[in-house]
């Protein structure tokens, strides 16, 4: 397959310090590989603590990973120069979750969409101004705004800003990271259906990663379920909502409240247990304590993701392989 | 198209200046240091008197004598003179003082914060050596040091102060490098120095502005205080601490002498204070609305 | 209409006061919640919900806030005419609450298993034994697992779903429970431990027999969840019907416009592009005394701008404001 990106055997850790002073090993990206076609929505679902947004900025490359190679149109990023890095940067970008805290509070509009242009010396005043009012309309901004600061603006305004931020240097990778989470559902939408409509336009791909079902199904088109730093399934978006196969996956979609109330809560099969930490992970196959299927061996050693039908890949003992 | 109509921009510091109107405290503070900053820089047009000229004859006539609206001292210099020259030189030590703490402080304080781990453990381990020291004796010791003049003084009080603005900044710093607004820039591929100063700074800083306009009437008191013990400015140089210091055996004869320098300085230490607790409220953006 | 009526809210008016005005917050707010019955309040952010449910609390801040007008009944008697006095008693003992965020509204200082033993010794005579023990049965009965130690454990050292758990085992340790406000319990939390807490809430509330407020923006949650179900937008109550009813029937335009945007609906399964609404909510600032939704609404009439439509009725149990409603299902629309 002809892949834009290639992250290969991703992981990194975190020390994290308890009150007394005893260092513990986070392990939140924990061997994760995953590949991105140009133009591709590839979304990464997982509940909190499951290391999708690490994943997220290490692809980035805002953290480094601890091992693992990630690769760019067939290169290597590791035997990239310096300037070769800094042209990367233009071509991924990132779109944050809290739209309150992702703009610099003290910078106009405008000079906040065109710091991309600025940091990259892409162009002169003049045509600065005419791209910030461009791409300011593009994503539905009145340009007759781009002198106000963030403040001013309502959530959805201002994920049209950070969109706005992330689209102006024509990126080719775009991370979404909880992008709508914290917009309402009638302005979720709407930001939604605005990141669709430039990506067409557009044609940059997208990793969409987010908590919310829902939201990952209708939007991407190839679909990661993440549980504690591993990658439990991977599949296109049809064949993971009509057959799942890895038991946290099935417990996602049980667990998940759908708008309809012939579908009481009552009725369902849910899981138990918490969410065990990830400073802690259970020996094995991570989900084994929650799983209603596991076995000895689920607790002794941890399944590989391995392709269980044409493009459709889990981590499970028992998915029938 | 997101059609909200949006409330028209006022600006950051417009919308500050219009809070700052509206904090009677705040105001009050910046009227009475407006006046003494009037006062300073037209001292040679307002000044009744030459602040060295003795008049033996007219030597410690009391306020509201002939020719003499707060009287003379005990070397028959007019006062009212002497405290319009002598608040030139007050308010140039606060201000300069709190200019080299800020200096020292925010250069500390932003590097501390930003890059953190074991160059914030040095920096933050000799700020708190300093700060286990007393103040003043700390001052003191930097003035004996470098010899005593009013210069040395401002340094040693710039320096003494300094560590007050390294750890607000540093805090605050500490607390804005997390946003997400500042990862995304630095996903843009933002230098250090851009992210530090242009990005972080602006926002940090609220905390330390406030703190330097309190810092401005402590180091007018401290000033006052090193040129009572003959540490800073010197005779006959008119400084308000010093005309405390070379006056204070007339406190039962001659009353004004000691007593309105002291008011001077209290008045102008109130102002800045004043204004300083306004600014606390008015620059914290959980206060505003 | 409701013949054993827990909780009756009439024309409830809230407003706050800010610098830039006076914000009305509620506006000519009723409801009802019958004994056992769940309601719940749907909208987006300042939409009034949670105001409401401060309300029946009286715990809005006063000033800036001012309840205006209106009653709040509580099995008969009025809650606005209660003295501070009397509404402590009422608090955590008919009328408990849980919030979104259970790690502020536990003392951090506390066990959990003291906490919920307070709540006992506060409205009950017995010995701290005998509350301890309690405690530990109740935190058995929201299904924490080993209660005994956890009850000896502090807030900070339970996870997210174990301490909405608590919060709720310290609602029921009241010895009366009529109604709890639950107010968006489970927005902080993972969709496997939601989906825990929420069947909790549902059992729970069978067993004891209470009524349940529950406030939330997830539409998904009602579904599963609720017994009736009113949708607030910009202050007002628009529309106001049984689950079954608002999923299959919804007549104002709002109510149909936040089923179509969530993206688990029916309607957006495979579909290129969500349905949306498009603009965002009015400010409570300007807003006059037309419809709030007239300037996003596609069904909007000159007559929307002018006054707010009164209650109409669409079956014995279903009321919704619209002048221009959208025209009723005949048919089912389930998939």
């Amino acid at each position: 397959m002809n892949s834009l990106l290639i992250a290969q055997n991703i992981r990194k850790n975190f020390t994290i310090k308890d009150n007394q002073g005893r260092a513990h090993l986070l392990k939140a990206v924990d061997g994760v590989s995953l590949d991105i076609a140009p133009g591709e929505i590839v979304g990464i679902v997982g509940e909190s603590g499951c290391g999708k947004s690490t994943l997220g900025r290490t692809i980035l490359r805002l953290y480094e990973p601890d091992s693992g190679t990630i690769t760019w149109k067939g290169k290597n990023l590791n035997s990239f120069s310096r300037e070769e890095m800094k042209a990367l940067r233009k071509a991924m970008q990132m779109i944050f979750q809290d739209p309150f805290s992702s703009l610099n509070p003290r910078k106009k509009v405008k000079n906040i969409i065109a710091q991309p242009l600025l940091v990259h010396k892409a162009d002169s005043p003049e045509e600065t101004a005419r791209r910030v009012e461009a791409v300011m309309k593009e994503v539905g901004l009145n340009p007759a705004y781009k002198r106000r600061y963030p403040h001013q603006f309502s959530g959805g305004q201002r994920q049209r800003i950070g969109i706005a931020r992330a689209l102006i240097l024509e990126p080719e990778l775009i991370v979404c990271d909880e992008a709508v989470s914290a917009l309402d559902v009638s302005i979720q939408a709407q930001i939604l259906n605005l990141i669709l409509d430039l990506r067409e336009k557009h044609g940059f791909a997208t990793l969409f990663i987010s908590h919310d079902l829902a939201v990952v199904e209708f939007i991407a088109e190839r679909i990661l379920v993440m549980y504690l730093g591993r990658i439990v399934e991977k599949a296109s978006k049809t064949s993971l909502t009509e057959n799942p196969l890895h038991p946290y996956t099935r417990a996602l979609f049980e667990a998940f409240p759908s708008a309809n109330p012939s579908r009481r809560l009552s009725k369902k099969h849910i899981v138990m247990g918490d969410v065990p930490s990830p400073l802690n992970p259970p020996s094995g196959c991570h989900f084994h304590p929650r799983c209603p299927l596991a076995d000895e061996k689920c607790r002794q050693s941890s399944p590989p993701l391995s392709e269980v039908s044409p493009g459709h890949w889990a981590a499970c003992w028992k998915s029938g392989v | 198209m997101d059609t909200k109509p949006i409330p028209a921009d006022p600006g950051f510091w417009a919308d500050s200046w219009h809070q700052l109107k509206r904090n009677r405290a705040a105001m009050a503070g910046l009227l009475i240091i407006a006046c003494f900053a009037l006062l300073a820089i037209f001292a040679p047009l307002l000044a009744p008197h030459n602040p060295l000229e003795q008049v033996i004859a007219a030597r410690m006539s009391p306020p509201l004598s002939s020719g003499h609206l707060l009287g003379t001292d005990d070397l028959g210099r007019d006062m009212l003179s002497r405290l319009i020259y002598g608040g030139r030189l007050s308010l140039i030590i606060g201000i300069i003082s709190v200019s080299i703490s800020l200096i020292l402080g925010i250069s500390l304080g932003i590097v501390a914060g930003y890059f953190g781990g074991w160059l914030d453990k040095v920096i933050m381990r000799v700020i708190d050596i300093m700060l286990a020291f007393p103040y003043i004796l700390l001052t003191i010791v930097i003035v004996a040091i470098l010899g005593p003049s009013l210069m040395n003084a401002m340094v040693a009080i710039g320096i003494s102060q300094m560590p007050r603005y390294a750890r607000v900044l540093r805090a605050s710093v500490m607390a804005e490098r997390e946003q997400d607004y500042v990862m995304a820039e630095r996903a843009l591929g933002t230098s250090n120095f851009e992210l530090m100063f242009r990005t972080i700074l602006p926002n940090a800083l609220a905390p330390t502005i406030v703190q330097a306009t309190l810092g401005v009437g402590e180091a007018i008191l401290s000033s006052a205080g090193l040129s009572f013990l003959g540490l800073g400015a010197q005779p006959p140089t008119p400084e308000w601490g010093l005309m405390i210091a070379s006056s204070k055996q007339f406190i039962t004869s001659a009353w004004w002498i000691v007593t309105l320098p002291g008011i001077a300085i209290l008045l102008a230490v109130l102002g800045f204070n004043l204004l300083g607790d306004g600014l606390r409220d008015i620059l914290d953006p959980r206060l505003r609305d | 209409m409701i013949s054993n009526e827990l909780l009756k809210i009439d024309a409830l008016c809230v407003s706050f006061n800010t610098q830039r005005g006076k914000v009305r917050a509620v506006r000519n707010l009723s409801l009802g919640i019958a004994e056992g019955e769940t309601l719940a309040l749907v909208g987006e952010s300042g939409c009034g919900k949670s105001v409401t449910a401060h309300a029946i609390t009286r715990l809005i801040p006063m000033p800036p806030g001012l309840i205006e007008s209106g009653s709040i009944h509580f099995r008969g008697s009025n809650l606005l005419s209660f003295s501070e006095k009397q509404m402590r008693a009422i608090r955590g003992s008919r009328i408990s609450m849980i919030f979104q965020e259970p790690m502020t509204s536990l003392n951090p200082v506390f066990t959990i298993g003291a906490q919920i033993a307070e709540v006992f010794l506060a409205h009950s005579k017995m010995s701290k034994q005998n509350a301890h023990t309690k405690a530990v049965e109740l935190l058995k009965l929201v299904k924490i697992p080993d209660p005994e130690k956890r009850a000896k454990s502090y807030p900070h050292q339970l996870s997210g779903g174990m301490r909405q758990r608590a919060m709720i085992a310290m609602a029921l340790a009241s010895p009366n429970p009529g109604l709890m406000i639950a107010d968006e319990p489970t927005t902080a939390l993972d969709v496997t431990i939601q989906a825990q807490v929420l069947r909790l809430l549902a059992e729970l509330k069978e067993r004891v027999g209470m009524g349940l407020l529950l406030i939330t923006h997830d539409m998904g949650v009602v579904a599963e969840t609720a017994d009736r179900v009113a949708v607030m937008y910009a202050g007002r109550k628009v529309e106001d019907a049984p689950v079954e009813e608002i999923f299959t029937n919804p007549r104002h335009p709002y109510t149909l416009g936040l089923l179509g945007c969530q993206p688990s609906a029916p309607a957006n399964r495979g579909a290129p592009r969500l349905t949306s609404i498009g603009g965002s909510v009015p400010d409570l600032l300007t807003l006059g005394e037309g419809c709030p939704f007239e300037n996003r609404c596609n069904r909007a009439l000159p007559v929307c701008r002018e006054n707010f439509p009164s209650a109409a009725a669409a079956g014995s149990a279903h009321t919704y404001y619209c002048h221009n409603p959208e025209a009723p299902q005949t048919e089912e629309r389930r998939s």
